[in-house]
Order: structure tokens, then sequence, then C-alpha cells
């Protein structure tokens, strides 16, 4: 084993350092690609920035695929193959000394760049952000992916058979690599690759055996080689989702919304596959003023902010937190707004330190800190805010920092806090920012939800108006605010709480009222409950989407059902759509997705029936194509052993050729026809041959 | 109690697609006999090889190799046996030694004498790049790493293939010392019939997938008959004979090739009445050239060319 991996070293690692120079390089290159007109990193920060983790998404599994074709492709010329399995060795010996020296080049290749595109960002000086550890997360992900893709590529060049056949390793690695970055968890990420890796290099253990034919693999290679094909033909799918979005072929939902206007009546915008349609007025009317009239109106909708969801907690409702997608900088570091008085400075947010960092963005350098405690120095241990403190930033320098019994201004870069007197009895429930805009600037206020009012603060802290509520909040908790352009109104609307379940809160009005500085309700508005939003997906697509069949799709609501039942709020919900608004639908693509899986089991049966499998074989095939439609079908077709069959002499139908009497008829095969011109002499004893050489 | 053979063959057949390489094939090789393994290119013999081998799996039929089936060889019987792969392959990027100590690693009975004695039989250098090597040289080299395990079944597909007569010299000199060792076997494919006849015992003839014939060298020899038939005028055209497997008629000759010729064929024969009958030995090249070249009648007359 030891000569094994030594040679496959040796024979590789300049492969394997190319390839780390190359990725290397573009990695730091991605880095350092230049982040104008991107001051608040929407594209992302160092290590979560979109053009690194594309280098590190595209460039591990091209690393992958490349050593994994590399170790294989060369040594599959017939001779140099049998030269290296014709060693007193098991073959098993042979696939892991390849995969152990595999992973050392994957390492090399991959790894390397990514430890010192970490190690260069973690320098200080090189980048004008905070270096935070769990910012590693999405490229170890893409790491750990890209290794799925080593092994997939091993399989795939030791499995023989049709192209698509070889194919399936990779586009089960494909249909891993989608699901991971669709996922808003780094764990679950990993979880779906490290799987995926053991099952492609079980099947690739199971390849080395027997190439040609999947059942002389051991027992357990064959299994991986089966969960390997499923998911290769659920990367066939993902494919096809791709190529139908981009061919226009998946449509999005059909909806209703309603916004507030900027002269503080609320209109609903009616959406068609995502296109803005019409605007109405609550009774159903267009509006006579044209600015108001089609796609116009969305420039004079007014910018509204949700202060808080809920007030009061008389129904021990906890929000669950906000978690962005593991990939997102927003994850572990939120930037404020840069400012330049007195000099160029930026704010980050360490999510999970919950503290402030200062950094200078020309300088590269952190220079100061602010926790709950104040400022200090940089590099200095602050104590983080606590979780139930709302921070906010409302414009240039300013952060407001509400506890639920104190409201403080803090000037960023005077390094100032001051307290604010409150207008109203503690608790706060929530800060939102609202704006009205004059001419091309805009005005800036705070608006600070307490329990009987919302008060708007101007940015030197004084309150210019405190808005009791005039609903009905511990259902109708939901408050925004927003400023009229005039800045002697206020808009404040009310929806239902979110501690109220969704399939209530659909069904429940809104309210908006127009209100002066002194908290009179100068107009006020029902809005009725919206139509629910429409899925109209078109078949395709929705096939597409679903390749995997009913057994997905009902394992899914099975899914969601227990995780209900076990206190899963994000799948509770879930459910509730799917049998709240969505059931007519659901029933239909359930439907749907039976009909034709049931179609395919029938064709499959069919199609194993002439193919002459075994009872067992054709049975199975069919419980596949029932549960999981198409993809079992495709599995089938790619993966399915279907012997060869020629005409048999001597009943003409077909026969197995790897059999030996004919399944119609019961015939052998004829013997070789008889020649005078045969020369076939009895064997001789050796020693006899010996003797007469 | 005789020995066991070392290879057994039974009703082999392969399929690659729909398309038939080896067709009930059964053969036996016995123990420490040399048998060389004939037949055109892509008649099938390097496909008997890799099934033998456990490469590919046959589609029919099943081969034993030292006892074993050949589809799952263990690990031990491979180290019994040695192969030689008609590509002569190495790893390019490694020196002579190297390579011995690489392939010295798998193989618990390695003998380094014989792999010394062997490359400097090709006069290689143990610093020699493998991939800077003649194709001569290589083929040494490969012989060596299969000679130095010392094997009891020696497998070699094509092994002078591309060699020149010097190297092939050497070549066959180092593998009839294997054979020097009791009971040690060689199973070699080879389309240089004079090699053959040097060292073969037995030959086995395939022929479109199928053996035509399974002999001793000397058996093949004699049981194909070549006759030169000399005629005052042109010669008739050639009855339908059993055992013919080609005739070549000229102005004056009629020539037959036969397999199996009897008595009986020979009085066909004389009914021709030819002025003459000539028997003619045939090398061992000259008898399979025939025997698995194309059969049928062939015909070269002077006067038709003048009459263009």
């Amino acid at each position: 084993m030891k000569t094994l991996i030594w040679k496959e070293l040796r024979e590789n690692i300049v492969w394997a350092v190319l390839l780390m120079l190359a990725l290397g390089g573009a990695e730091v290159f991605a880095l350092h690609q230049q982040n104008q007109g991107d001051p608040q990193y929407i594209f992302g920060m160092t290590l979560c920035k979109t053009t690194f983790l594309t280098t590190t998404l595209f460039g591990c599994a091209a690393a992958g695929i490349l050593l994994g074709f590399l170790q294989v492709l060369p040594e599959l010329k017939r001779d140099r193959w049998a030269a290296l399995l014709h060693r007193p060795v098991d073959r098993g010996q042979v696939f892991w000394g390849k995969a152990l020296a595999g992973t050392v080049l994957y390492l090399i290749a991959a790894g390397v760049p990514l430890a010192f595109s970490i190690w260069h960002v973690a320098r200080p000086g090189n980048f004008p952000t905070p270096f935070v550890p769990e910012m590693v997360k999405p490229g170890v992900a893409d790491f750990i992916g890209g290794f799925g893709y080593y092994f997939a590529a091993l399989l795939a060049a030791l499995q023989g058979g049709a192209v698509l056949l070889r194919a399936l390793p990779l586009l089960a690695a494909l249909h891993v690599s989608f699901f991971a970055v669709d996922q808003d968890l780094f764990r679950v990420a990993v979880e779906a690759a490290v799987a995926m890796i053991v099952v492609l290099c079980l099947a690739g253990w199971g390849a080395i055996y027997s190439g040609e034919t999947v059942r002389r693999r051991p027992w357990l290679a064959r299994l991986a080689f089966l969960i390997v094909a499923f998911y290769g033909a659920c990367g066939i799918g993902d494919l096809a989702k791709q190529l139908g979005r981009m061919a226009g072929l998946v449509a999005h939902p059909t909806y209703s919304y309603w916004q507030v206007l900027d002269d503080g009546s609320p209109a609903r915008f009616n959406t068609v596959n995502n296109v803005l349609v019409s605007v109405t007025d609550m009774k159903g009317k267009p509006f006579a003023d044209a600015k108001y009239q089609g796609d116009r109106a969305r420039n004079h909708a007014l910018g509204m902010n949700t202060a808080t969801s809920h007030i009061g907690n008389s129904h021990r409702f906890v929000r669950e937190p906000y978690n962005p997608e593991y990939r997102e900088s927003r994850a572990y570091l939120y930037a404020n707004e840069p400012y330049s008085h007195p000099r160029l400075e930026q704010w980050f947010h360490l999510e999970r330190d919950a503290h402030y960092v200062g950094m200078l963005p020309l300088e590269k350098t952190e220079f100061a800190v602010l926790g709950a405690d104040g400022f200090a120095a940089p590099g200095t241990k602050v104590r983080p805010f606590p979780d139930d403190v709302s921070l906010d930033q409302a414009s240039g320098d300013l952060l407001v920092i509400a506890a639920p019994d104190s409201l403080k201004f803090v000037s960023l870069s005077k390094r100032e806090i001051t307290e604010l007197p409150l207008p109203a009895p503690p608790p706060i429930y929530g800060v939102a920012h609202a704006w009205a805009r004059i001419g091309n600037r805009s005005e800036d206020y705070k608006g600070v939800a307490f329990g009987t009012a919302l008060a708007v603060y101007d940015l030197k802290g004084q309150v210019v108006a405190l808005l009791p509520y005039r609903h009905d909040v511990d259902r109708w908790g939901r408050i925004w605010l927003g400023v009229l352009n005039s800045r002697d109104r206020f808009v404040v609307r009310y929806d239902p709480s979110d501690w109220i379940d969704r399939k209530t809160r659909v069904s429940m009005p809104s309210f908006v009222d127009v209100m002066d500085v002194k908290g009179n309700v100068l107009t006020a508005y029902t809005v009725p409950p919206g139509p629910p939003s429409v899925s109209s997906q078109r078949w395709s697509s929705f096939l597409a989407a679903r390749v995997q069949g009913p057994a997905f799709f009902f394992g899914e609501m099975l899914y969601r059902r227990v995780g209900a039942a076990l206190g899963s709020t994000r799948l509770r919900n879930l459910l509730a759509e799917q049998l709240g608004p969505n059931l007519a639908d659901t029933r239909k693509v359930g439907s749907v997705l039976v009909s034709v899986a049931l179609l395919l089991a029938v064709v499959v049966y069919f199609w194993a029936r002439r193919a002459q499998l075994p009872a067992r074989q054709v049975w199975g095939w069919t419980a596949v194509a029932l549960g999981f439609g198409l993809a079992g079908l495709i599995v089938f077709w790619l993966a399915g052993a279907r012997p060869r069959t020629v005409r048999c002499p001597a009943c003409g139908q077909r026969r197995r050729i790897d059999e030996e009497v004919c399944g119609c008829c019961g015939a052998s095969w004829p013997a070789n026809p008889s020649d005078e011109t045969a020369i076939i002499d009895p064997l001789t004893e050796p020693a006899a041959l010996a003797a007469a050489s | 109690m005789s020995t066991p053979p070392a290879i057994e063959i039974e009703h082999l057949t392969k399929f690659y697609g729909t398309r038939e390489i080896v067709r009930d094939l059964s053969l036996t090789v016995p123990t420490g006999s040399i048998y060389g393994f004939l037949g055109r290119n892509g008649m099938g013999k390097t496909t008997t090889i890799r099934i033998l081998l456990g490469f590919e799996e046959p589609t029919r039929g099943r081969a034993r190799i030292l006892g074993e089936d050949s589809s799952r060889l263990s690990p031990a019987t491979r180290a019994r046996i040695g192969y030689l792969p008609e590509g002569h392959h190495v790893y390019g990027w490694m020196t002579v030694r190297e390579c011995g100590q690489f392939q010295a690693s798998f193989f618990p009975k390695w003998n380094q004498d014989v792999f010394e004695a062997v490359i400097t039989h090709f006069r290689l250098e143990p610093k020699m790049k493998a991939g800077h090597l003649s194709r001569g040289q290589r083929a040494g080299l490969c012989l060596a790493l299969t000679l130095a395990p010392e094997p009891e079944l020696l497998v070699l597909d094509d092994p002078a293939l591309g060699l020149d007569p010097v190297a092939r010299r050497s070549l066959l000199q180092s593998m009839l010392y294997v054979t020097r060792q009791p009971n040690r076997t060689i199973l070699f494919s080879s389309h240089l019939l004079s090699d053959v006849e040097r060292v073969a015992d037995r030959i086995a003839v395939l022929d479109g997938g199928v053996i035509r014939a399974d002999c001793t060298v000397e058996t093949f020899r004699q049981r194909l008959r070549h006759y030169v038939l000399k005629f005052r005028e042109t010669p008739p055209a050639p009855p339908s004979l059993p055992g013919l497997l080609e005739s070549f008629r000229t102005d004056h000759e009629l020539m037959m090739t036969f397999a199996n010729a009897t008595p009986d064929v020979e009085a066909r024969i004389a009914e021709l009445r030819p002025e003459s009958v000539e028997p003619v030995e045939m090398t061992l090249e000259d008898a399979f050239v025939s025997y698995v070249g194309e059969r049928g009648e062939k015909t070269f007359f002077t006067h038709q060319l003048n009459g263009k």
C-alpha cells in the first residue's frame, strides 16, 4: 500500500502543484477584486465575497475532477491497467492507495490555496474589514464539496459503460453542490457533502473490482452505486431546472401585495408571473392620478420599515432569529455605512461576538471597538451587547442602541454616547428607520416602538411626534412607520402580530393610519386580506424540479409533519402553507406525480421483462420507478443491468447472450461447426512433451 | 497422480456488444508446458488472455488458472502468475532500479538475482530512466519484472512485438530460463512463428474466435500438406476435396494445401492426371499462413496477361 501511495504521489504531484498555483492565484485575485461602489459589501466581504466563493466553488470542483481523472484515465489503457492490477494485492488496496494519495494531492491542490487565502485575510493590514474566523465556513464547504467531485471523477473513470452512466457520479456531486449552496446552515451543507463523499468513495471502491457490471461488485459498493445513480438522476433534474430557468420555462407565482403610496393611501399591486400588471385602490379601481398607474406607481410607494413584529409577550412568543445563509457575509459581519468626516471610517458589527469594530478603510487597520460598556481601544475584549438590544444605524456616523429600558444615540465619529429620555413607558419593542424625500436628499427619522405609542425621533435625538396606537396592538403588533415628504404627516401601518399562526394571519385585515405630529388620525384605512398567491408553475418546470417522484413529494410532507410535531416553527409554517392556501395545488401535483410514476413503473416493468431480467429485478426496478418517478426510470435506463440479446438459432426469439439455454425454447447454443481442417491432437503428458521437444 | 493443468478453459464465449469475439473456446494448458497461442490480429487471443487473468469477464463459460476461477483470482494466486502485456508498459518517470523496487514490494518471493541477471542481459543500467529506454530495453525490463517473482505460470501477450531480432533472441533466452525450473508453464501469444517453433511444445490456433488447432508443433506441421501438381496443359480447376485450404493455379501448375490430408485425398489428386505430384515440406510459418489465411482458389495465368 505504501508503495502504491508513493507511486501515485510521484506520478501526480506536479499536477497537484500546478493546480495549487492556479487556484491559489485565482483565489487571491478574487479576494483583491475592487469593492468600488459596494461600500456596504452587498457582494460579500473577503472570504464570503461572491467572486471568491465562485472561485472556490468551481475551482475546488475542477481540481477534484482533474485529479480524479488524472489518477485513473492515463492508466486505463488496457496494458497499463492490466499491469497495475496484475499484482498480488487486493484490488481494493489499489483503490485505497489511489484514494489516499488523491486525498493528499487534493489537500495540496485545493487545501493549500484555501489555507493561504484564510491566512492572507486574517493578517492585519490586508483588508479593510475585520477577520471573523467563522467566515471560512463557505470556503471550507466548497473545499469539502470539491473532494466529492474528486471521488466522483475516480468513480466515473473506473466505471465502464455508456457516457451518461459514467457521468452519473459527477451529476450526483453536482446535485450535492446545488443542495449545499442553497442551505442556510453550514452544518447541513457539510453533512450532505460528507455523506456523498462516503457514498462515492464506496462506489469507487466497488468499481475497481468490476467496472463492467455492477452486480459483480461487493454488495456495499452496489448499494452505494445505486445511491450515486439516484442522486445523479437528481443532478439531471437540477440541470433541467437550470436550463428551464434559462429558457424561461420556470414561471413565477402570481400574487398581489399592497403598499402605501406617497400620499398615505394604500394601493394593491397585482402581479402575474412576477410582472406588475396593475395597481388599484382597495376597491379594485385604478387610480385617476397618472403617477399611480401601472409600473410608475413603484416610484411613488412610501418607504416604510417595521419597528416591531409584536407588542407584549403574553403569548410567550419567541421570534426565530434571522439566520442568513452561511455563504453570506451577513451571517458573520454587518457593515455599517462608512462616513468621511472627520476622516474615512467604517464600523462593522460582529454578529457572534455582538460588538462593533471600527476600521480605517484606507489604512486597513482597526482603530476602535464598541461594546455594551462603550468605546474601547482596538483589540480590547469588550462586553457584547445583550440579545434584547436593538442596534440600528441611522445614517453616517449615528448608531441607535435601543435596550428594553433605555435609548442611546451614539456618534461614532465623535465616540460619544447620549442616553435619551423616553417619552413613553418602557419597554422598547424595536426601532425602525424612516425618511422623507426632500428634492435629491432625504431627511432621516427613527421610530421607536413602545407598548402604547410609536415615538418618532429626528437624528438630533428630539422627539418630533408621539403616535399613540389606535388599534389592538396585541393582535396587530407588527407596526411599520413611514414619513410623508411634507414631514408633518406620519403613516403607521398595523399588520397581524407574528405570534398569530400563518393560516389565521392571512385572513386578517391590516390598518393604515395617517397621523399628524400630535398623534391625531387624519385618515384611516382598513386593508382587507388579499387573495392568496397562486402558484402558476408550468408542469415542465414542476416535473424538472421534482424529478425525484412521489417518494420525495410525500417524504418531504412527512418530514415536515414530523418536524412540526417536534416543534419546528419553520416546518410547521411550510406544512401549513402546503396544506393550507396551496392545498388544491398540492393535491393536483400529488395526483399528477403519482399518475406519472405509475405510468413510468409500467414502462419499466415491461422494459425489464423484455430485457429478460430475473423476476426479482423486474419487480425491484418497477418499485424504484414507482417511488422515484422519472429519476427511477433514468437510473434503470443508465444503471440497470440489461443483458444483451441475440436471435436464438433454434426458435428465432431474442435470447440472452450470457445464458446457456434459451429462455424461450430451452435450446443450448449450437456447437462450433465441425470442419475437416481442424487439427485437434489429444493432450499428452507434459513429461512426454518435454521429451519430444 | 497427474499434475492438474495450469490453465483450463471451458466453453468460453465473449461478446463485445453483440459482436462475438471468442466462441465456445475450450483449452487445457498442462503444467510444465510451453503453449503458443497463435492467430491473426483481432481473432481473440488478447481477449482470452485478459479473461484468463480476470481483467475481463466472460459472457459465458469459465476459465480456471492454477486451480482458481479466473474472475476471482486471489492475490496469492496472482503472485504465482507472471504477466507480460503486449505494450511493455513501464512507469517512465521511474529508474530501472525504482521499477524493480516498486515491483518487489508486491511480491514475497522476489528474486533480486533474477532481476539483475535479466537487466544485465539486456544491458540496462539501474540508474537509467525507464522512459528513456529503447523498445527492446523496455521489453527486457518488463521481462525482468515479470521473471523476478519466479512465477509458476508465465503469460506473455505477444512479447516480441516490435522488437529487433537481437532483442527477440534475448527475450527468448530469458524466457527459456524460466522453463529450466520444474513445473513452470508458459502461455504466450505471438505472430513470430520462428520463435514459436523454437520454444513451444504445443500450439493453439485461434481463428475467428474459435480454436481450430490444438496440437504439438510437429503435428501441426505434419497435418498440413502442400502439393505441387505439374501439367502439360493448363491445369484443371481443383475439385472440392475435404481439408482443402487453398489452391493456386498457374499456366502449368496447380498448388494445393490441405489440412488432415488422407490417402483418399491423395488418390483423388492423382485422378487429376498431373504429369507429376510433388509434396512440399512446409515451415511452421508457411503452414500457419495457409491455415489461417484466405481460403479458396487463386489463379495467375500469363496468357491472360498477354491477352491484355
